[in-house]
């Protein structure tokens, strides 16, 4: 276990694979439980941006997707003992953001539904996030309706299309983060590209 | 087109990377890291088998859980004692006092050993005086092993056994 000097500088200057080291190792409580507690919370800077816009590109608005990014970083520190290594970091982190992301988006469907004003539901999808720019002012009206396309396609294509496009993944890391294997992914491409192909010409 | 969407794709994720004020973020970023560790130290450790176990068989759980085992076990053998007797005693119901359970069972008592008393004393009287040795050894032994009434003789020969 390498030795962990306390200070903010020394942990934002250590490799991933070092900081998942020092929180692994360490049991709670112990003497290194600063160090343990330094290195978790680097971890969790570094991991929120991704996961931020991840949520962001699925959810319908700032507000959700700042809430859905923190939820995922409290099921992160509470279940990072639990990581056996056996996979990458980012793919397990990426199971439980797709987790949450579900559960969001299921209840943003339940309010949709419950809703009666149809006007009011159709302006909470399009709603300007509290202290954050609208979205709909600062993309173009195609890139709006390709956006609500993306987020219409089913979930394996979305995410295969969100990781390989917006997230500029390779298809071979596209396929580690989503668990599955190169050729799924690229079928996951195909079909996600000959859908949205069809609703932009339709 | 597949080319010209691609390129719409990678355009729009690259517009969206862009649309977060990033003083906004920052301030999410260090709340959710806060929360997340705070969320961390309320959550009780989840135990795995091992601690389960060794919580088990620790003293401050398994002593108490022994006792009240035995006290358990013990209550369980006393009812179960006291509900096979349970034809000795008469329904609450119809029990008066302490006095009157005494009396019954005293009753019940005597009834059972003077019954006793007559069965073996019809017994002795159908087997005839004497006859009672050959009873008592049977038991053990039989005629043959002794060849005179003298084996059961005491030693100053003045009794018979």
């Amino acid at each position: 276990m390498p030795k962990v000097d306390q200070t903010a500088d020394a942990v934002v200057a250590m490799s991933e694979a070092e900081l998942l080291d020092i929180v692994r190792a360490t049991p709670a409580g112990a003497s290194g439980g600063d160090a343990k507690r330094d290195a978790l919370e680097e971890l969790l800077r570094r991991h929120y941006d991704w996961i931020l816009r991840m949520a962001l590109f699925q959810l319908s608005g700032a507000p959700a997707a700042f809430d859905c990014a923190q939820e995922v970083l409290v099921e992160i520190a509470k279940g990072i003992d639990r990581f056996d290594g056996r996979s990458e970091l980012r793919t397990w982190i990426f199971v439980i953001l797709r987790r949450t992301v579900w559960r969001y988006r299921k209840n943003e469907t339940l309010q949709r539904a419950r809703s009666a004003d149809l006007e009011v539901a159709e302006r909470s999808l399009q709603a300007a996030p509290e202290g954050a720019p609208d979205y709909k002012l600062m993309l173009s009206e195609e890139k709006q309706r390709l956006l609500k396309l993306v987020r219409g396609l089913p979930e394996m294509q979305q995410l295969s299309v969100l990781l390989h496009y917006f997230e500029d993944l390779s298809v071979d890391d596209t396929a580690k983060r989503l668990g599955c294997s190169v050729g799924t992914v690229k079928t996951h491409l195909f079909r996600a590209r000959a859908q949205l192909k069809k609703l932009l010409e339709g | 087109m597949t080319d010209e969407l691609e390129n719409q794709l990678r355009a729009l994720g690259s517009a969206m990377n862009g649309q977060l004020d990033e003083a906004t973020v920052r301030a999410k970023r260090e709340m959710a890291v806060q929360s997340a560790m705070r969320a961390r130290r309320t959550t009780p450790e989840r135990r795995g088998f091992e601690e389960w176990l060794a919580l088990f068989l620790s003293p401050k759980f398994f002593a108490p859980a022994a006792a009240l085992s035995v006290v358990l076990l013990g209550a369980i053998f006393v009812v179960d004692g006291t509900r096979e007797s349970g034809s000795v005693v008469a329904p609450a119901t119809q029990l008066a006092s302490s006095e009157d359970i005494e009396d019954e069972l005293a009753d019940e008592v005597s009834l059972v050993g003077a019954s006793f008393v007559k069965e073996v004393e019809a017994e002795f009287e159908s087997e005839g005086e004497g006859e009672i040795d050959d009873t008592f050894v049977s038991l053990s032994f039989s005629e043959d092993d002794f060849d005179t009434e003298e084996d059961f003789s005491s030693e100053d020969g003045t009794e018979t056994i």
